[in-house]
């Protein structure tokens, strides 16, 4: 028994709860969201850099990030509002700028803030504008507000006459004056007075206000305001007095007067206050370092000073629509969210890998074929893996083998392709025909699969779901064949770290339990026919006569799937390779049960 | 029919284009193709569909030109080519006049050990478990300076 070398693993049994997992591998967990209140991480030495790789297409794709922090500041005040900047590390390689729209701070949008402000950076940090401190300014003491000063009101009266034209008295704090004045005048005739018009003016000598009246008249004359000391009161005769009439022997004036004295109580003075003392908070905001090569966000805001002040500690997270730019096997430069792409980038970038050893073909009939099916890469690569186990282990979730032919690196289907990228439904022509005459006498071993591999099961593609709004939570779809496997057993797939619809989830899980169901075994064997067109995941065909004394003109004929080919220098030829089902029409079983039964 | 079978071998620089030495081991004193003969022989080349063979070995025979090619190749990475060719022997057993590539082989020299007969040169990729790591490249004082404690 042996295992089908074209399975994909599903997600292995957990392993015991540990603390001692890889610095790197914790750092990764981080990466993506742990809740929206999470505090604000920061970088730690010897991490991965994360790198973002996603792109966002008709509402599809992108990835959420929590960027640790290469520059920490706060600045906390106890009676005001509380600030922060922080410096974040985004992404290895460079990324196009985010929209400030993108980002978040806690539960909030980074545009409710106030005074915000986002700046994207490549090969540097953004300072102008962001303030790296860490300072706590304590309240202080306020300042008392004074007392305005008041007044203390005495009425008074006076009345009289005089023949004086004159009238002349001093009235200290005089607050308003109320005065009446007449003219009388003595007709010669009768001795009498009577009342005669005229003019007069009464003015205030310390405000030099005046004020003409006449005759029998009543004139208020109203102070400004309060005041101190001695003023004079003065009624002229007034121009007209002068001119009476000539049957008037004398005249005089009639007065009463009504003033309001004040006595001005003075207020108290304000008195202030002490302002808060700023002193540095007894943590580190982070300094130095180039940031070449690599992708920053810095990002500041305020909060109102009614917030809680674990608010502004909290994790930035954002929404990447377009991650890391990259040289794009189908030409040009830009984010993508390429499978292939992806695998050229960190072969060229992670290993130096000369060009010489990509095999870029592959790679173009690799994106066309993922394009064509909608399998897509929206994630953030952040666990330290090796780069070969990686795409081993990835590659198969876009239905894509990880190969090395001829020592070059490429991708192949793991189904045959039509000319235009799709899987095929045709009846397949095998790459190469194998039989008794040329293959090794002795060389052939057929491997059954474990049955246990072969018994129906719901596969649980898990995913990840996601808007611009709401940072992804994983979604499982189940994939089974009908009415099998309704209770289990269940294997878990995990493609939540790259897969966002439902539609490729489920895509590739009909390949993982059509291929288990229907994949029987395998076969190696050596041969000496020239075979050196052939690569990792051919189809060749192999007919072996059973032929024999007592089993006459039995004979099979069965597709199989390259798994490897090993030519030596001795001339010999090692093949390994899987059972490949076909329909009665020659066409690949598996894929006919992706399309039309599951 | 008899069939030949040999192996042809390239060191390039690590530009790809300039070939530093070339060799085959079947026609002894022949110079078939500007590829002096020399004496190695090398494991086979494996084709695979699970992330491929790590490395290649070459045996080549010890002499001080090799021995400072393949020093020379350590410290400026060259590429090392290898090239499996069949062909049908000449009676005379001059090199026919057509041979067929069935097999071919590129990778990095990677390391090579040596005793007193034989220097081993491993021919594979820096896509090892040590070099090749994803994501690229870790946090470093140089890169992101002293971080925040916080």
């Amino acid at each position: 028994m042996t295992s089908n070398p074209n399975y994909i693993a599903p997600q292995s049994a957990s392993a015991p709860i540990t603390t001692n997992l890889r610095k790197d591998e914790l750092a990764a967990l981080n990466t993506v969201d742990q809740g929206a209140t999470a505090q604000q991480r920061v970088v730690a030495i010897g991490n991965s850099i994360p790198l973002v790789f996603c792109r966002f297409v008709n509402n599809v794709g992108g990835a959420w990030v929590t960027p640790p922090a290469a520059r920490y500041g706060l600045q906390l005040t106890e009676s005001a509002s509380n600030s922060f900047s922080f410096g974040l590390v985004l992404s290895d390689g460079q990324v196009p700028a985010v929209a400030a729209s993108d980002i978040y701070k806690g539960a909030l949008s980074l545009g409710s803030l106030i005074s915000p402000n986002a700046v994207t950076t490549f090969d540097g940090l953004a300072t102008t504008g962001f303030d790296y401190s860490l300072t706590y300014t304590t309240a202080g003491t306020p300042g008392t507000p004074g007392t305005p000063g008041s007044f203390t009101d005495t009425t008074l009266t006076a009345s009289g006459a005089s023949v004086s034209s004159v009238f002349s008295a001093s009235y200290a704090n005089v607050k308003s004056a109320s005065i009446s004045l007449q003219f009388q005048g003595r007709v010669a005739t009768t001795l009498a007075y009577e009342a005669v018009a005229g003019n007069a003016t009464i003015s205030h000598s310390s405000f030099g206000v005046s004020q003409q009246f006449f005759s029998v008249t009543t004139v208020s004359l109203t102070v400004p305001g309060p005041f101190g000391g001695t003023s004079t009161l003065s009624i002229s005769s007034g121009v007209d007095a002068a001119a009476l009439n000539p049957r008037y022997v004398s005249y005089r004036v009639v007065y009463n007067i009504s003033y309001v004295t004040s006595v001005f109580t003075p207020g108290t003075p304000a008195t202030p206050g002490t302002p808060g003392v700023t002193s540095n908070l007894l943590l580190f905001a982070g300094s130095g370092g180039s940031f070449a090569g690599m992708t920053t966000l810095a990002v500041r805001g305020t909060y109102a000073a009614s917030t809680d002040i674990d608010a502004v500690k909290q994790q930035v997270r954002c929404f990447i629509r377009n991650g890391v730019i990259v040289s794009r096997v189908l030409g040009g430069t830009d984010s993508s969210d390429s499978f292939p792409d992806l695998v050229n980038y960190l072969l060229t970038r992670a290993s130096s890998a000369s060009s010489s050893l990509i095999d870029l073909p592959s790679l173009q009939a690799a994106e066309y074929f993922t394009s064509s099916y909608g399998l897509r890469f929206n994630g953030v690569v952040a666990n330290s893996v090796n780069l070969r186990d990686y795409f081993s282990r990835v590659s198969p979730f876009f239905l894509l083998r990880f190969v090395q032919i001829n020592g070059k690196f490429g991708l192949k289907p793991v189904l045959p392709l039509l000319s235009d990228y799709s899987l095929s439904l045709l009846p397949i022509v095998p790459a190469f025909t194998f039989n008794d005459n040329n293959i090794v006498a002795g060389s052939f071993q057929k491997q059954y699969i474990s049955t246990s591999d072969r018994k129906p099961f719901c596969a649980l593609m898990t995913w990840r779901s996601q808007s611009t709004a709401f940072f992804g939570v994983p979604q499982t779809t189940e994939v089974r064949y009908a009415g099998t496997a309704v209770n289990g057993p269940f294997e878990q797939y995990d493609m939540e770290e790259f897969c966002t619809t439902a539609d490729h989830a489920a895509f590739v899980g009909k390949y993982i339990i059509a291929s288990r169901k229907h994949v029987t075994h395998t076969v190696s064997f050596q041969t000496t026919e020239f075979t050196s067109n052939l690569v990792p995941t051919d189809i060749v065909r192999v007919t072996w006569d059973y032929g024999s004394s007592f089993a006459l003109g039995e004979a099979t004929s069965v597709l199989y799937q390259v798994d490897s080919v090993s030519e030596g220098a001795d001339g010999v030829f090692r093949v390994e390779a899987t059972h490949f089902p076909t329909t009665a029409t020659g066409a690949s079983q598996v894929a006919f049960d992706m399309f039309n039964i599951i | 029919m008899t069939i030949g079978i040999a192996t042809f071998i390239n060191f390039r620089q690590s530009n790809f284009a300039t070939v530093v030495a070339s060799y085959q081991s079947y026609w002894p004193g022949q110079l078939v193709d500007a590829y002096s003969f020399y004496p190695f022989t090398c494991a086979a080349i494996v084709s695979n569909a699970s992330g491929g063979q790590q490395t290649l070995s070459v045996d080549m025979a010890v002499s001080q030109p090799i021995v400072a090619l393949i020093e020379n190749g350590l410290t400026n990475s060259y590429f090392v080519e290898l090239l499996f060719y069949q062909f049908v022997p000449t009676p005379t057993g001059a090199p026919p006049p057509s041979k067929i590539l069935f097999a071919s082989y590129i990778g990095e020299l990677i390391s090579a050990s040596q005793n007193e007969t034989t220097i081993t040169i491993q021919v594979g990729s820096s896509l090892n478990p040590v070099e090749a790591q994803a994501p690229p490249r870790k946090f470093t004082t140089t890169l992101i300076g002293e971080p925040p404690k916080v």
